[in-house]
């Protein structure tokens, strides 16, 4: 019986990695631009996508792990400069009519460029055992998904903490007109920020390929966690993204031991008690 | 010209355009017919769409030439939307006095428009899954080729079970709602008519992509054989999941409800090594009709018969030879056409069930192969039995 | 240096600089001086471009700025050290000056820490942890770290402790004596009296007085005229 809940823990941290990789460029794009991106889980999309065309040319894996966030972030940086930038100044409520739109767009592109039908990847070669424990037995992959998502963690945290970009962007979400008023040029701080939240979810959606495939769906299920997971660690927070992102990583999974049905709802409910008692979520700021 | 020559060159004109206009010489059966083809061309299922069309483009040709008439197609795209359907059909039947129609993935879609074409008086062959179809939502103009749960599952773990006395202890994952449900209780009743432990079921939503806690607890239970009651792509995911975790090396595993060829072509054979599949048609069945249905559609489409094909031209074909016998394109002199006749199907001797419409038909239990097993590209499975089981007609619960 | 030429900036449809012009040369300590909602804080705005002009000039160094963006002001610069600080509370007082330094700048982190020894000390802690008069000094630092051509003060001292205030002066003092030009908004008269070189006085959107200190000091009629006296 421990060994039930070992595993379902393990299940829900690399799931929840998952959700933390989508959340945190959210989040990031929430916290310094203050634009609410509905296409996040788009590009979640186009990341399993590009895997699977990445996959199916070369054999390689790796290889698509490199590539596909790269094109996803360039598609970003370009829809950044050319149209999200003129809708900065425009209420929430619009920025979300705008990238629902933008979501469409590329689920029907998607649809188009490779069909209606879901795409299998395949798991790559070195990863596709069984890690032994005694009895305990667990996909190699699966570790792999843990491990790789929190180097980027740390690397990305490396990024924001360490590094002259990283207090841009921490500065720039308390205030962008005094980052202006220093010289730095917010609009290509903006561009590159965008570019990097949007090429995390597509981060994500590389990873997730082999778990579940790709398929022109995926997008509004992922977007809906994402959101959560965002509003449960706060608007903006790093470390929120990745606490909330576990946490409700590790929920789902323990839920489908403990009460199935109710997984779905426990995240809504744990969402609904935060809201009450801390709008702002666990680590935001008002 | 001179005015007589005139005036009867004109009236020979008329005589030959109001001749013409009339067309070809009449009699009573040889108006076109039209079949009004209801296909997710786009939205979810429009891989099922395309491949259901080309069935019954295929069943339309050949009958066209066979009976020596016109017959005409028109596509009706559900875009995988019931309610979208709907007013599709609705607009055809108002507006083009449409009768014949065939199709529809979804169950949903199936059960509405099946409404709409009966008040009609009109006939609506589908192959959509819902024991609802022909069961308490059964109307005289609807008719189905599918097997519905009780077949599928009578058909996949009997089987099973008979041939593997060792396999003791069966788990369960089922889709949580109504098709899932009859799945598992037609399952748990097999269970436990052979006597045999059902260790465990887990729900899941209709949404749920990530079986991994589901997968965990499956092996918790310590079962000899996963079923998965689910289809679709969570159904693939499932499988694909369940090996990922190495679950196929600890225990058999049968999906009960798969979609056929183009579900194991999109798995690939490292998914499908081992695994019992549940089919609704499978190309190599050595049927009469079988074997032309293959010959045919390598030589139209140059490709190899998959089940949304194989189920809307058996369907198609079946009603125009309905409507050329009967003489009727509509209600109940075709409807009465249809019930109870016989014929070779892709799955053998067919024939429809009078009381609920329903076909009955044989249902396939496959094992999936290997790549180094396979003789030709689209080998990928074989067929480890075949039958029909059907619940009496008091017990669908169809009231017509 | 700089030069302001009959500049209109607006607020939406609210007139608020109804045609100011000033000028700050090389070397100058300018202040600009006016009650409450005169538009002062506007007129620094409008110089770096937040609130851009809609008519009128602005020149730095011969070009004009006026409908640049701010950061592109800022570059040539134009240092604003705004009223409310803007110190980023996230950031720890170290890393506020980092984002801020240029290796152009005459003032380096040795010499910020030099001129402001209590930073120093404070250097790791963040932002939200310093005193309002820490906050200033921060402020201030920062933009000498940014390789200022010309500093704009808004309200420098207002709400701090007299020590901290003298301590203002001293640093302003010192930035002048090396070449800086300043263009200093303050309410605090007694402030302005002891550094500038010229007051500017506006009142509703305009320039009503301009003089030299001598002319200010020697002429109290204008103090109770156009301003609140504070001293």
């Amino acid at each position: 019986m421990l060994n039930v809940y070992l595993f379902q823990t393990l299940n829900g941290l690399g799931l929840g990695m998952i959700y933390f990789l989508i959340s945190v460029g959210l989040t990031l794009i929430f916290g310094l631009l203050n634009f609410v991106n509905f296409a996040h889980g788009a590009f979640f999309l186009l990341g399993s996508y590009l895997c699977y065309t990445t996959v199916t040319l070369t054999g390689n894996f790796w290889l698509s792990l490199l590539v596909a966030p790269l094109v996803v972030g360039l598609l970003a940086w370009l829809l950044e400069r050319s149209l999200i930038r003129r809708i900065y100044h425009l209420p929430h409520t619009f920025q979300i009519l705008v990238t629902l739109g933008i979501a469409l767009i590329i689920q029907e592109a998607s649809i188009m460029l490779w069909g209606p039908v879901g795409k299998s990847v395949p798991t790559p070669d070195l990863l596709r055992g069984i890690v032994r424990l005694g009895d305990f037995a667990y996909p190699q992959y699966r570790l792999f998904l843990i491990g790789f998502a929190a180097l980027v963690a740390v690397a990305l945290w490396l990024l924001l903490e360490r590094t002259r970009f990283g207090a841009l962007v921490r500065a720039g979400s308390e205030s962008t007109e005094t980052v202006s008023l220093l010289g730095t040029n917010i609009f290509r701080l903006f561009s590159i920020t965008f570019a990097l939240g949007v090429a995390l979810a597509g981060l994500a959606g590389v990873l997730s390929a082999p778990l579940r495939g790709a398929n022109p769906f995926l997008g509004p299920e992922i977007l809906g966690v994402a959101f959560v997971v965002v509003v449960i660690g706060g608007m903006g927070s790093f470390g929120g993204a990745l606490a909330a992102g576990l946490m409700v990583g590790v929920v789902q999974s323990l839920m489908a031991s403990l009460w199935p049905q109710g997984s779905s709802l426990m995240i809504y409910a744990a969402m609904a008690v935060v809201i009450l008692l801390r709008p702002y979520g666990l680590f935001g700021r008002a | 010209m001179r005015r007589d020559t005139l005036l009867s060159t004109t009236l020979l004109a008329a005589t030959l355009g109001l001749g013409l206009a009339a067309g070809p010489t009449q009699a009573q059966d040889e108006t076109p017919i039209t079949v009004y083809g209801v296909k997710s061309l786009s939205g979810g299922n429009a891989s099922y769409g395309k491949y259901a069309e080309m069935g019954s483009k295929l069943a339309i040709d050949e009958m066209s030439a066979k009976l020596g008439r016109q017959i005409d197609y028109v596509s009706i795209d559900t875009e995988g939307n019931a309610g979208r359907a709907v007013r599709k059909v609705q607009e055809a039947i108002e507006q083009d006095g449409a009768r014949l129609f065939n199709g529809a993935t979804l169950s949903s879609t199936a059960l509405a428009v099946g409404k709409e074409v009966n008040e009609a008086g009109g006939v609506f062959m589908t192959p959509a899954g819902a024991d609802e179809i022909t069961g308490s939502e059964c109307n005289p103009a609807t008719f189905r080729w599918s097997v519905p749960t009780y077949g599928a599952i009578q058909q996949t773990l009997v089987p099973y079970i008979d041939s593997h006395p060792d396999a003791k202890r069966f788990y369960t994952i089922t889709p949580q709602y109504v098709f899932g449900e009859a799945l598992l209780r037609n399952a748990k009743q097999v269970f436990a008519d052979k006597g045999v432990e059902h260790v465990g079921n887990s729900y899941h939503s209709l949404q749920e992509q990530e079986f991994s806690g589901y997968l965990t607890n499956a092996m918790a239970a310590n079962p000899d054989v996963l079923v998965l009651l689910n289809f679709g792509s969570q159904s693939s995911n499932a499988l694909r999941q369940a090996i990922n975790f190495g679950l196929n090396q600890q225990m058999d595993i049968i999906m009960v409800w798969s979609s056929g060829l183009e579900q194991l072509q999109e798995l690939g054979n490292d998914n499908i090594d081992g695994i019992y599949f549940g089919a609704q048609y499978w190309h190599e069945a050595d049927t009469p009709a079988n074997r032309e249905l293959v010959k045919k559609v390598e030589e139209a489409y140059g490709i190899t018969p998959n089940y949304p094909l194989a189920a809307d031209y058996t369907m198609t074909k079946t009603l125009l030879q309905a409507v050329a016998d009967s003489g009727a394109t509509q209600g109940e002199t075709l409807i009465h056409a249809l019930e109870g006749r016989t014929y070779q199907g892709p799955t053998g001797e067919e024939t429809i069930r009078a009381t609920d419409h329903q076909v009955l038909k044989d249902y396939y239990l496959l094992e999936g192969k290997g790549a180094d097993e396979m003789t030709d590209d689209s080998d990928y499975a074989d067929v480890v039995s075949s039958g029909r089981s059907f619940l009496p007609p008091e017990k669908s619960g169809c009231q017509m | 240096m700089l030069e302001v030429d009959d500049i209109h900036s607006y607020y939406d449809k609210s007139h608020v600089l109804e045609g100011v012009s000033l000028h700050v040369q090389a070397g100058e300590l300018v202040t600009l001086l006016g009650r409450n909602g005169a538009g002062k804080t506007t007129t620094l705005k409008s110089i770096v471009g937040l609130v851009p002009p809609r008519r009128g000039t602005v020149r730095f160094d011969g070009r004009a700025i006026n409908g640049q963006e701010p950061f592109r002001i800022a570059r040539q610069g134009v240092a604003l050290v705004p009223e409310h600080r803007g110190i980023f509370g996230l950031l720890s007082v170290e890393e506020n000056l980092k984002i801020a330094a240029r290796r152009s700048s005459r003032w380096q982190l040795a010499d910020i820490y030099r001129l402001f020894p209590r930073l120093e000390e404070r250097r790791r802690n963040g932002g939200n942890a310093l005193s309002g008069g820490e906050q200033q000094m921060l402020a201030i630092a920062r933009a000498l770290i940014n390789d200022p051509h010309i500093l704009l003060l808004d309200e420098p001292t207002e709400g701090l402790a007299p020590v901290i205030v003298d301590e203002i002066v001293r640093i302003l003092h010192d930035i002048r004596a090396q070449g800086l030009p300043v263009l200093l908004v303050e309410q605090n008269l007694r402030v302005c009296e002891q550094l500038a070189d010229r007051h500017y006085v506006l009142e509703q959107g305009r320039v009503v007085y301009h003089g030299s200190a001598q002319a200010f000091r020697d002429d109290p009629a204008i103090r109770d005229r156009f301003l609140a006296l504070s001293a």
